[in-house]
């Protein structure tokens, strides 16, 4: 299934894994055929980016830039795109009932972005299912396993593992947290279920 | 009232506007942020791009 797919694909490049690379492989993977990017002058302290599948092909919107759109704010750094590129990218995977195609959805999405819950909707859930897996696309396994040996003696810091990676910094210690094998191991099956 | 949400509804989800059938966001850097500001973001990134005050990215090679 495609996410397995592409993450077996990853695995195989050198890093930094390009966005080029990442977003032909997954348009192969899911069907689609193609998604445009647009930067806007969004405030990155209240929203880097957003995806957008849009239905209605008269609306002008559709009609100039296709139906899957990512939106990414103007003054992310190089490292910032590219990870908000890849995790917006990430929900070409998602199943029907991890698509926020309601008002109502939209709406206690943005209250569980915000305020969490025991109990989060699907929707909810991939956008932060989509966060690991654009984690795991721009890390390889190989070279993840090296950086935490690295790390764990002191070869290597954060910011070094950020730069070769082309990352933020902010998100390295996840790729070392115990859990991070534990949602990729839950991932990749669930993601095949929701397929 | 949720005046910024509201709208975002209907540009994203009414028939005759875009219709979305999905629409997922990347938190920005405050925690203070709350959902009505978040609305308020994608309504002005649409209303931006419907104006043409935006850039197309081409190149993704990096």
């Amino acid at each position: 299934m495609p996410f397995r797919d592409l993450y077996d694909f990853c695995q195989k490049h050198p890093v930094p894994v390009g966005r080029n690379t990442i977003r032909q492989k997954v348009l192969e993977l899911t069907g689609h055929s193609s998604v445009s990017v647009i930067k806007t002058t969004l405030d990155t302290d209240r929203c880097r980016g957003f995806f957008l599948s849009a239905q209605n092909t008269d609306h002008p919107f559709v009609r100039q830039h296709g139906t899957t759109v990512i939106v990414l704010a103007r003054s992310l750094n190089k490292c910032w795109e590219r990870f908000v590129f890849v995790k917006e990218l990430m929900h070409l995977f998602d199943g029907s009932i991890e698509m926020t195609d309601t008002g109502e959805a939209f709406e206690r999405q943005l209250s569980e972005l915000q305020f969490g819950g025991p109990d989060l909707q699907p929707q909810t859930l991939s956008e932060f299912h989509c966060f690991w897996m654009a984690l795991a696309c721009l890390c390889p396994e190989h070279i993840r396993t090296k950086f935490a040996v690295d790390r764990d003696a002191g070869r290597i810091d954060d910011y070094a593992v950020a730069l070769q990676l082309r990352i933020p910094q902010l998100y390295v210690p996840r790729l070392f947290e115990d859990r991070y094998d534990r949602m990729m191991e839950r991932l990749l099956e669930t993601v095949v279920a929701a397929s | 009232m949720s005046m910024q949400i509201e709208l975002a509804k209907h540009t994203l989800f009414d028939a005759d506007r875009l219709s979305a059938s999905n629409v997922k966001l990347f938190p920005g850097s405050s925690r203070d942020v709350g959902p009505e500001q978040m609305a308020e973001e994608v309504n002005k990134a649409l209303a931006q791009i419907e104006a043409g005050d935006y850039d197309v990215v081409e190149n993704l090679d990096d």
